[in-house]
């Protein structure tokens, strides 16, 4: 774990949601981040669900974070899946033992390198709107104090994104989700049109989208748009 | 949501499909006849007074498609001369834009739509844009007279009746679907994001925008009988090349 002055950081970084030029994306991209420091794990990944209860990729730290939570998606049984189906954290799991409950999973994940997973509901009060999910490489087991910690960092999250914009009316959730979403999608399709103007892969052409947004200071879904814009025919 | 499921989403898309096909047709064919029934479903479906589909292409661009009826019809054109309203937002944020209740719209939303809207006897307005990704078509505007708001549950249909609307426009796109698509292709929202990551790389290898490479996918995996995601696949990792014609 962190130290207690960079935790407060983290803290203040993620309650920080009532800026003018907020992002959804880019906060969750943030939130896997800052996970990723705060327990130290090797990957984070982040689902959240859509207007119709579906859960869909939002964010990783990085590629393998990604890779293992579209493995969930496609095989429909993971740590995520229980953690949104149950509501409840899931924790310290280790996946040498966890055969027969992911029969899939667990040894697509070991065979990536990885031993310990985690998965936290993002929730406020009876509304669960995703998962956020662990991946450790060694003997990344979490004590009680630091299992209260992350799920604290994902609740000041869920609350920041259900209160973005003080809610004004009970359909803004939706409007924020669908919109999200559909930036996610922006993204993936200007991905593989700067991959195939570079001649990179896509996860390469996502490295240099992140790299543009963070160093203009501009949102990622931005950034997205000036490559689709820009070889766009008229 | 604590009361979704995917067993639920395929129900939404089953009760959507059913609905729109249910719907009398005006003259039986083309996409504004498709489009039509998608607004009398949509007010049938969800208990509303009135629906439009607004198609623009870029700033200036603009028409109403299709319309559940004369006041629906109007309230659309009358963005076109406020320059504001649900259809024209929901472009604009490039998300739905739901307005329970036109005498309280949020942040001072449109002050002179929510006016003329109550005006022909609308209290509520709710725009769902119809997009994937960066492709934008247009959006798919619903109204009723009495202020309400969409239960999740409601939320959840109408996004899936902006969704089929959007696959009639993308279907239209192709100059070779002429003939019926697979079922199984008809579903172009995938939780996969392979599929946008080909669409981006078919953009720019055949100079085409994002409509007609997804189209182009589409009907090259409905040719071959395969599985959309396949076909991204094998363009990711350059098994692929389409070529113009395809």
């Amino acid at each position: 774990m962190i130290s207690t002055d960079q935790l407060a950081d983290v803290f203040v970084d993620v309650a920080d949601t009532l800026v003018d030029d907020f992002d959804i994306v880019d906060f969750l991209h943030r939130l896997t981040d800052h996970a990723a420091a705060v327990s130290g794990a090797e990957a984070v990944g982040l689902l959240l669900a859509d207007s119709r209860g579906q859960l869909r990729f939002m964010a990783a730290s990085n590629e393998t974070g990604k890779v293992l939570e579209l493995f969930q998606l496609q095989n429909d049984e993971g740590p995520c899946m229980d953690c949104f189906a149950t509501q409840q954290p899931v924790v310290n799991t280790d996946l040498a033992t966890a055969g027969d409950r992911w029969p899939r999973f667990a040894p697509a994940a070991r065979s990536a390198g990885f031993q310990s997973v985690h998965a936290f509901p993002m929730r406020l009060r009876d509304q669960t709107i995703g998962a956020l999910n662990i991946f450790g490489k060694s003997d990344s087991f979490f004590q009680d104090d630091e299992v209260r910690i992350v799920q604290a960092l994902a609740d000041i999250a869920t609350i920041g994104l259900l209160q973005e914009r003080a809610l004004a009316h009970a359909e803004a959730l939706t409007e924020q989700l669908e919109g999200a979403l559909n930036s996610r999608i922006i993204i993936e399709q200007a991905k593989g049109a700067l991959a195939q103007l570079e001649r990179t892969t896509p996860t390469d052409a996502f490295d240099m989208m992140r790299k543009r947004a963070r160093a203009d200071r501009r949102r990622l879904v931005d950034v997205a748009h000036e490559v689709i814009s820009g070889v766009q025919p008229s | 949501m604590v009361d979704g499921s995917p067993t639920d989403a395929s129900r939404d898309r089953d009760w959507a499909a059913e609905l729109v096909e249910a719907q009398p047709s005006r003259d039986g064919h083309g996409v504004a006849d498709r489009l039509h029934r998608v607004c009398n479903a949509g007010i049938e479906g969800l208990a509303l007074d009135g629906a439009a589909v607004t198609l623009r292409a870029g700033a200036m661009s603009e028409a109403v498609a299709a319309s559940s009826g004369d006041t629906a019809r109007s309230l659309a054109q009358l963005e076109f001369d406020l320059g504001e309203g649900p259809a024209r937002e929901c472009w604009d944020r490039r998300r739905p834009v739901l307005v329970p209740d036109l005498t309280r719209p949020t942040d001072g939303l449109w002050p002179a739509f929510a006016p003329a809207a109550l005006a022909c006897g609308t209290h509520a307005a709710f725009g769902l844009p119809l997009q994937v990704g960066a492709a934008r078509f247009g959006a798919l505007t619903l109204y009723s007279a009495a202020p309400r708001h969409l239960q999740p549950d409601e939320r959840a249909r109408a996004l899936v009746l902006a969704e089929i609307a959007t696959e009639m426009l993308l279907d239209s796109a192709t100059a070779s679907a002429d003939g019926e698509m697979d079922p199984n292709l008809k579903r172009v929202l995938d939780v996969r994001g392979e599929i946008y990551q080909a669409q981006g790389m078919v953009m720019v290898s055949l100079g085409v925008g994002l409509p007609e490479a997804l189209a182009r996918m589409r009907a090259y995996a409905f040719v071959e009988g395969r599985e959309l995601l396949d076909v991204s696949l094998d363009i990711i990792d350059g098994r692929l090349h389409l070529e113009d014609g395809n």
